[in-house]
């Protein structure tokens, strides 16, 4: 069988991008070596082999037509949502996953993108942007799957839905006036949220982290503190690959998923860290350059809904590394440890250099530039 | 417009990673200097601080298992070792000790000689043979080199075990006097030091064990379970990574699980949950530089029984040296004032009499009270009459005629004598059999097994102690049969426990309160945990009128029946003996089940002598003479206590 390579798409690839998140996945796969084990950092470069094999199997499609089934992927990740709620195998007393053999699927992951691609769906057909009953619909698009991962529960990644909702409205021009209208409404829902979504212990970390002199989850500030210890430790230089007093002895907890920006604090220093945290950089600024160079306002939606969510799952991950925010389980994409994640990024990136590479020539509604 | 948000959303882009590369300059620039000495290796101490096991006490709240400190004397492990191999005066056959051999005296002639020298010190001070430590020191190194080999055969290298680091102990349980001579002059014992271990202690020593229980070393398993809970690490993550073995060393050295009786029954309550401290060492003195994390531990809580300690004492001499049990319970509350058991252990020795008592016949670590199953004998009379009363098998006016016995089949049932013509009050007065014979042919099996449960028999009463015994209800298919049933014979077997049940419920007019032996649980900081507050109660569906004509009869008992002339009568004692057979003649148990006072009933008991050759109004009567009135005596001691108090105490 052969594969016609239409050298119009090839042109548009955007290596800045891929390069920068396969740059990433190559750190993810030394330092998950590193803080667990060489097993788990080679079953993480199988995960990388199933996700580049969906990566350009996306790519042959156009992104108008994955756009177009958005209603039926956002049902049936509403449907496996539910399900997972039942029927998915328990760690540490949250049901997040399905256990498939391979690989464990966590809806949760997914439900994201799948957002993006609803939400573009929904606002490319709309006359009017401005009218507060989008907006409202909008919300409701991200509050379903968000309450369903808050009773898993997971908080951060519930969270991380919010943001997508606020930069994809934001952009498409929804009226300021109306923004400032949520806030009195997410001031009513808070309590909700407090008293009946939230459990016992996500309630400790939360007040842990804003009064931490009230707190009894000692378990979280052991956690936090010992994150701390292993990146001040880090210095300017690091303590070298596979040398890092902090990780090597177990101190830190999750050190190759959700800490594994820790362990390479720890183990590479300031310098090379900020070289990582510039690779994030490029692949979102890289991402946006495409949103800002394409033609299609639904391509730039996407991409706009995906910046958002890389943008604040790495600042979620970071900041709970560097002892800024809450401990939720949030991991850092492309580098840390787990199947479903490091899959659901490469679909991502593979959206992101699909709309890249077919840059239609579409008369739009109003002129961008 | 949209060109502008677009500008918006790059702008916070690039702010959120301005804020994140800010932080982690800061983190690593300018407190690095401050962190990285932290992690150092051996600078950063991570252990638990255990939890102080909670005490019990008895209702009054005298403390009757408390914790106390036991000093052991303990030797670095090289010391051990080395003292070991001189000894033997021998090379050291393995590869460990040939190593540790040549790092021990590779240094001075002098330091060679020291670290043996313990040995004869020690022996010195402690008064004991210097033979008894070096075989305390050969055990230990045996135990250590083997779990060493075990390592290493796991790791496939060489390996050195934190338990070669670690000090071992040589001598255990030091008297408090030879503890602080050695505390004064330890700097003469290089490689020795004083360990303080804590213990449990139970200050009346056999009194009430059974109720107690004792501790025990954990098994394997439990001592995992222990240790995870310390970790609070995942299973799943280790299983992710080659775990590298750093399990908390010899801090759960101490960690004991409690095995029998409220130990057992409340371990979690008496327990607590270890604390966890993280503290920084300064490498010029080595000594703690700062805490840096310091997890309280939460101490376990206080255990406060309805045990009265006075009555129990009391029902324990009165039981005196013969096999059996006495239950003392409130009617209406169900609080077990006194459960004595003989024989007894004692807990504080119970290590060194382990091996003698559970070879005894006599079984001392059986709680009778609730683990002995014992046919009822006459006593049951009180369960068949009921019964019949409720089926209308028979009413108050109903008699039979005793001639010393009946026939059934080709059986022949005795009686104690020749009644003449009785009825039930008579019957139960004189313990006729020849009455419940005639009124088990008129009950059908299904119906006597039936109320028998409803009673509580066959099944466990509940109470809060661990391997209860249920007893068993057979179902009587043949005629025979139920006629052993009724007088308490045949494969019906009952706990003492069940029969006090029993009493309580005739006292009641038919509500059963659930035995129990725990009045609250109290926190370290005295806010109270948890409180029996309303006593739980289960009414049987039998109709009232019917309990105040057993209740005469119980009185008459004691009167002018089997148990008259024992001085019950004027103690206000109501109640049924019993003496059931065991097969030999002359091994019966003796029974006595009642409650005071007869009119207005406070206390229910049951009094049973196993294996003795005396009928029950015999051999339980006196024995219950005794009990009831050291009973009122304690009350009328305690009213006049309290009168006082209250006379004392200024408006």
């Amino acid at each position: 069988m052969m594969i016609k390579v239409n050298k119009h798409l090839v042109g548009g690839f955007d290596w800045m991008v891929f390069g920068s998140a396969c740059g990433l996945m190559a750190i993810g796969f030394f330092f998950i070596w590193s803080a667990a084990s060489q097993a788990c950092a080679f079953r993480q470069l199988v995960f990388m082999g199933i996700g580049f094999g969906l990566f350009f199997g996306l790519l042959v499609l156009d992104y108008m037509q994955i756009v177009r089934q958005a209603y039926i992927l956002y049902i049936v990740f509403i449907v496996a949502l539910i399900a997972v709620l039942f029927l998915g195998g328990t760690i540490r007393g949250t049901r997040r996953w399905f256990d498939l053999g391979v690989v464990n699927f966590q809806p949760s992951e997914f439900i994201k993108i799948v957002l993006v691609l609803a939400l573009a769906k929904y606002l490319m057909y709309k006359d009017n942007y401005k009218r507060f009953s989008i907006l409202m619909i909008s919300l409701a698009f991200a509050i379903l799957p968000m309450a369903l991962i808050f009773m898993q529960p997971d908080l951060g990644t519930g969270l991380i839905l919010l943001p997508i909702f606020f930069a994809m409205v934001f952009v498409t021009g929804a009226r300021i006036k109306h923004f400032l209208l949520l806030i009195p409404m997410g001031f009513v829902t808070l309590p909700l949220l407090w008293f009946f979504l939230l459990r016992d212990y996500q309630r400790a970390r939360v007040i842990g982290f804003l009064w931490p002199s009230e707190t009894q989850d000692w378990g979280a500030a052991y956690h936090r503190l010992q994150s701390l210890i292993a990146i001040g430790s880090g210095c300017v230089l690091g303590q070298g690959w596979k040398q890092g007093v902090q990780t090597q002895l177990n101190r830190l907890p999750e050190p190759h998923t959700d800490f594994v920006f820790a362990v390479i604090a720890e183990e590479w220093g300031f310098l090379r860290t900020f070289g990582v945290i510039l690779l994030f950089l490029a692949f979102i600024l890289g991402t946006l350059g495409i949103a800002y160079r394409t033609r299609d306002p639904v391509g730039r939606l996407v991409l706009i809904g995906l910046v958002a969510m890389f943008t604040s799952q790495i600042f979620v991950n970071m900041a709970m590394v560097l002892g800024v925010a809450p401990i939720t389980g949030i991991n850092l994409p492309f580098v840390s440890y787990g199947g479903s994640s490091l899959i659901s990024s490469l679909l991502a990136l593979s959206l992101i250099i699909n709309v890249g590479i077919r840059d239609k020539i579409i008369l739009t509604r109003r002129g961008f530039r | 417009m949209y060109s502008n948000r677009l500008k918006i959303i790059f702008g916070l882009v690039i702010a959120s990673f301005t804020v994140l590369v800010v932080r982690l300059g800061y983190l690593q620039i300018f407190e690095g200097a401050k962190y990285s000495g932290i992690s150092q290796k051996r600078l950063l101490r991570d252990y638990s601080v255990p939890a102080r096991r909670g005490n019990i006490y008895d209702c009054r709240g005298r403390p009757l298992a408390v914790e106390e400190p036991a000093f052991d004397i303990v030797v670095d492990y090289k010391n051990i070792l080395y003292g070991y191999l001189r000894d033997k005066g021998e090379m050291p056959q393995s590869l460990s000790q040939l190593k540790a051999h040549r790092d021990l005296s590779a240094g001075c002639d002098s330091c060679h000689v020291d670290t043996g020298l313990w040995v004869t010190k020690l022996a010195n001070l402690l008064d004991s043979a210097p033979r008894q430590l070096l075989g305390q020191a050969e055990e230990t190194v045996n135990r250590v080199e083997k779990i060493k080999e075990q390592v290493q055969l796991r790791h496939k290298k060489t390996v050195r075990i934190q338990e070669e680091f670690a000090s071992h102990a040589i001598a255990k349980d030091v008297p408090l006097q030879k503890a602080a001579v050695f505390e004064m002059d330890q700097d003469s014992y290089p490689g020795v030091s004083l360990r303080t271990r804590p213990k449990r202690y139970y200050p009346y020593n056999d009194t009430a064990s059974h109720i107690l229980g004792y501790l025990g070393r954990p098994t394997p398993e439990e001592m995992h379970k222990a240790k995870s809970a310390i970790q609070r690490s995942d299973e799943e993550y280790k299983k992710s990574q080659n775990y590298k073995d750093l399990s908390p060393s010899s801090e759960l050295a101490d960690y004991r699980i409690g095995r029998a009786g409220v130990e057992g029954y409340y371990d979690s309550d008496l327990t607590g949950d270890p604390g966890r401290r993280v503290e920084v060492i300064s490498l010029q003195t080595l000594k703690v530089d700062k805490t840096i994390f310091d997890m309280p531990p939460r101490h376990g809580d206080g255990v406060f029984l309805t045990i009265d300690l006075d009555v129990q004492r009391l029902a324990e001499e009165c039981l005196g040296e013969t096999k059996g049990s006495i239950v003392v319970m409130g009617t209406h509350t169900g609080e077990i004032l006194a459960m004595a058991s003989y024989p007894r252990f004692n807990p504080n020795t119970l290590g060194a009499d382990y091996n003698k008592l559970i070879k005894d016949p006599d079984t001392p670590l059986l709680n009778r009270p609730t683990q002995a199953l014992l046919p009822p004998g006459s006593t049951f009379k009180i369960v068949t009459a009921l019964t019949a009363l409720a089926e209308g098998k028979i009413d108050l006016n109903t008699h039979f005629y005793c001639s010393g016995s009946i026939t059934v089949g080709e059986f022949k049932f005795r009686c104690t004598s020749a009644h003449g013509p009785v009825d039930l009050k008579r019957a139960i007065e004189h313990s006729c059999n020849v009455y419940f014979f005639e009124t088990a042919k008129r009950l059908d099996g299904r119906a006597i097994k039936e109320w028998t449960e409803k009673f509580g028999f066959g099944s466990e009463t509940g109470v809060d102690l661990p391997y209860e015994a249920s007893g068993d209800v057979p179902l009587p298919r043949y005629p025979g049969e139920r006629i052993n049933v009724s007088i308490g014979q045949g494969a019906l077997v009952v706990t003492p426990l069940q029969m006090t049940q029993l009493a309580s419920a005739v006292a009641n007019s038919g509500i059963m309160v659930r035995p129990h032996l725990l009045k609250k649980i109290v926190a370290d900081d005295d806010a109270t945990v948890r409180k029996v507050e309303a006593p739980e109660l289960r009414e049987i569906d039998i109709p009232k009128e019917h309990f105040p004509a057993v209740q005469e009869a119980l009185r008459q008992v004691v009167i002018s029946g089997t148990a008259r002339g024992k001085g019950l009568e004027e103690l206000g004692v109501a109640g049924k003996t019993g003496t059931a057979q065991t097969g030999s003649s002359d091994k019966n148990h003796a029974w006595f089940v009642g409650y005071i006072p007869f009119d207005a009933p406070r206390y229910a008991f049951c009094v049973v002598v196993e294996h003795t050759t005396g009928h029950g109004g015999e051999v339980a009567g006196p024995i219950t003479r005794k009990l009831v009135s050291g009973i009122l005596d304690i009350e009328k001691a305690d009213k006049l206590l309290t009168a006082k108090r209250t006379a004392g105490t200024p408006k």
